[in-house]
């Protein structure tokens, strides 16, 4: 595969310890030691990134609430969304800026979340999960009853669906941006935003 | 914005309509609650760190961002002081999800050719790998193979291309590769920086007509970025490569990208399988990692395109339960137990926004709408002057040739009655070996094609975009020559068959796919 030539990694897997702040971070990439994790093979940690752009910081922090925004509107849980948004930050502060194209860092950072907010579910299978469903209605929204409609009617439906809808729907990725978040052909995106609107019409004719 | 197809306007909105205000709500709501970075929140979250929140906070989100900002500052100046060339990729300021460097080393483009063609030695090139699907009508290759072979780009082959989905027409580069073509072929359609080099010593044993072309040919060594750790935590990591040498007990750690089918059927449970075969052997669809396929038993639902390493065994005892006629291929299946690494450079190839091709309808301004979502995009018309066969003689104002004026450009435009070789039977079977006869013609010309061609065309005329390649010939010694090619590289428009009644032509929605007269 050549040789090794690359920034950063986050050591994952069963037993990984996340590295839930900054200076845990930097500490390590400064140190360029080993990340531990474990239980699991760890992975060797370089400087590369260790001297972040403060306009890289800038732009994580410009996209922040699209993030949170997102975040909430596929995970429903206030929890998880802040910890997604936590994640894809620590994420992209170990790439580094390598897209500086601005709609490609908004479909980057997207699809880290969303990929990570698909493993969350599947960590979470096992686990009892108490999701509070409780969802500010914002005082200069749309009509109420009809945003709570369509927040039920966007909460009966599954997160890989749900998660497409947001994005393309919601956010405004495009078809193959979607596809591409969600780790999918375009064909399978497109089958699965079809899916959610015609649910989201029935449940919503319902109602 | 759509609205709901009800022959006029409705008053309530669409699920669309609603979806998008709901989020533009919620976004008004994160933009409060989201943090701006500053002391006060720095100061929150030493609080919060004093208390030992129990989960991740925006305090220990702040503390992340906001602290990363000073150690930045600090870092910055630190640099300034005393520069040191980093290790690994450099950021690319060029636009592009493309290291700028590598230890140090430039990354070239494919667009700074004038830089990279008279260089000596390896350098670095990044680029898109691209696949070339062209049928080529040609004899089968010579064995051994000659010099050519490791030191021209064929009919068929790979190359690197300036943006994804570019191709050797679009500013693409065709490629020669050395060793397996998966060096470069496990990688087709996410942003890669090759190690390259020009001026092949093989180019020497070329034959004359082809020593220029062999020298000046760029020759793939390796992917370099983005790359699978060659081992973790001092464990070793295979890669697809390394496929006979995977360890026979125990498990072990296995590279790669991670591909999935473009299209997943309804797979109903095969009635001629054990439980035990449905559990190792894939029987419906294939999830790979760097090309090796895992077994549907494993515990591995990691999506398209992400760089992973994984702890694997094969020789799953399950395999013992297998069928004397599918135990070795049960005991060759990989299965994964977990992963245990993925890189931070997550594939994305979101492509740069790019003129449409032009479509044409000849002799009307019509205009031709995206498909997809959002607003749609007014695309271009080419218009077309048909000569007096009912063959365009040009194409969007520019000239497309006749087989009785073939320019020497590499890519140029053809235009002609589409037609078979039907001077022997067309191949049947994939291992029949490609005959002489049996191919498109286009203008009574023999090509290849890159896009797919029906049969119901034939005996239309067409204008195509040609783009020249090349075939190793059959040779009996000495020094081998390769053949010409011609070969389809997009249909552009296509008319009536000569004789029908039907109104030529219409538009072709979209290139790479097979083309439909209007009727």
């Amino acid at each position: 595969m050549g040789k090794r030539n690359r920034g950063p990694e986050i050591p994952i897997g069963g037993g990984s310890r996340l590295l839930t702040n900054v200076s845990d971070i930097a500490a390590t990439l400064n140190r360029g030691h080993t990340a531990e994790a474990s239980g699991s093979a760890a992975a060797p940690v370089s400087t590369a990134a260790a001297v972040a752009a403060p306009e890289w910081v800038a732009t994580l922090h410009d996209h922040g609430p699209l993030l949170l925004a997102a975040a909430r509107a596929i995970a429903r849980n206030e929890a998880e969304a802040e910890d997604l948004v936590q994640t894809t930050f620590e994420r992209a502060l170990r790439a580094g800026p390598s897209i500086r194209e601005p709609r490609a860092i908004r479909a980057w950072l997207l699809t880290v979340q969303t990929r990570e907010a698909l493993r969350v579910v599947r960590r979470l299978r096992r686990t009892m999960w108490l999701d509070p469903a409780v969802h500010e209605v914002p005082a200069d929204g749309p009509d109420k009853s009809e945003w709570i409609d369509l927040d039920r009617a966007l909460g009966r439906l599954s997160r890989p669906i749900r998660a497409a809808v947001v994005l393309h729907h919601m956010v405004g990725l495009s078809v193959r941006e979607t596809a591409e978040a969600l780790g999918i052909t375009e064909n399978t995106a497109k089958a699965r935003l079809a899916t959610g609107l015609a649910r989201l019409r029935e449940w919503l004719d319902e109602d | 914005m759509k609205t709901e197809p009800t022959g006029g306007r409705s008053t309530k909105p669409t699920v669309e309509e609603m979806l998008a205000r709901k989020f533009e709500a919620e976004l008004r709501v994160a933009e409060r609650d989201y943090p701006a970075l500053g002391e006060v929140r720095l100061e929150r979250t030493a609080n919060a760190r004093a208390a030992g929140s129990a989960r991740p906070t925006w305090r220990r989100l702040a503390t992340a961002v906001g602290a990363l900002a000073i150690i930045a500052t600090i870092g910055v100046l630190a640099a300034a002081l005393a520069y040191r060339p980093i290790a690994g990729p450099a950021p690319d300021t060029r636009g592009a999800a493309m290291p700028t460097q590598i230890d140090g080393e430039r990354v070239y483009l494919v667009s700074e050719a004038a830089e990279w063609q008279n260089l000596s030695g390896s350098f670095l090139l990044g680029g898109y790998p691209f696949r070339e699907t062209a049928s080529c009508p040609a004899p089968s290759p010579p064995s051994p193979p000659p010099a050519e072979a490791s030191t021209l780009p064929m009919c068929g082959g790979l190359g690197i291309g300036p943006k994804l989905g570019s191709d050797a027409t679009t500013g693409g580069l065709k490629v020669a590769y050395q060793g397996s073509e998966e060096v470069l072929g496990a990688w087709l359609g996410v942003p890669v920086v090759a190690r390259v080099h020009t001026h092949d010593p093989a180019a020497a044993q070329c034959a004359a007509d082809n020593r220029a072309d062999c020298q000046s040919a760029l020759v793939v060594e390796s992917v370099v970025w983005p790359a699978i750790p060659t081992d973790l935590g001092g464990e070793h990591v295979y890669v697809t490569a390394d496929r006979a040498t995977f360890p026979t007990s125990g498990s072990f750690l296995l590279g790669g990208r991670v591909t999935t089918p473009d299209y997943i059927p309804p797979c109903p449970a095969p009635v001629d399988r054990t439980a035990a075969e449905q559990a190792l052997l894939s029987y419906c669809t294939w999830i790979d990692i760097g090309g090796v396929e895992v077994a549907p038993m494993s515990n591995f639902t990691e999506p398209m395109n992400e760089l992973v390493v994984a702890r694997v065994h094969i020789n799953d005892p399950l395999a013992s339960q297998c069928p004397d006629a599918s135990r070795a291929d049960c005991r060759a299946a990989v299965v994964v137990e977990s992963v245990v690494w993925r890189s931070d450079f997550l594939i994305l190839a979101v492509p740069s926004p790019t003129p449409a091709e032009p479509t044409a309808t000849p002799g009307s301004n019509a205009v031709a709408t995206a498909e997809g979502s959002g607003p749609a995009q007014p695309t271009p018309v080419a218009v077309v002057e048909l000569g007096q066969d009912g063959v365009p003689t040009t194409y969007g104002g520019e000239t497309v040739a006749r087989a009785g004026n073939l320019p020497a450009a590499t890519t140029f435009l053809l235009a002609g009655t589409l037609g078979r070789d039907t001077g022997c039977a067309a191949p049947t079977g994939l291992s029949a070996k490609p005959p002489a006869c049996g191919y498109w013609t286009v203008d009574g010309l023999a090509v290849g094609t890159t896009v797919e061609l029906s049969d119901t065309m034939v005996g239309s005329p067409v204008v195509v975009r040609i783009q020249r390649s090349r075939a190793l010939g059959t040779c009996t010694g000495g020094p081998c020559r390769t053949s010409d090619l011609l070969v389809v590289s997009d249909v552009l428009w296509f008319g009536a068959p000569s004789g029908s009644t039907v109104p030529p032509t219409t538009p072709v929605p979209e290139p790479a796919s097979t083309p439909t007269p209007a009727v």
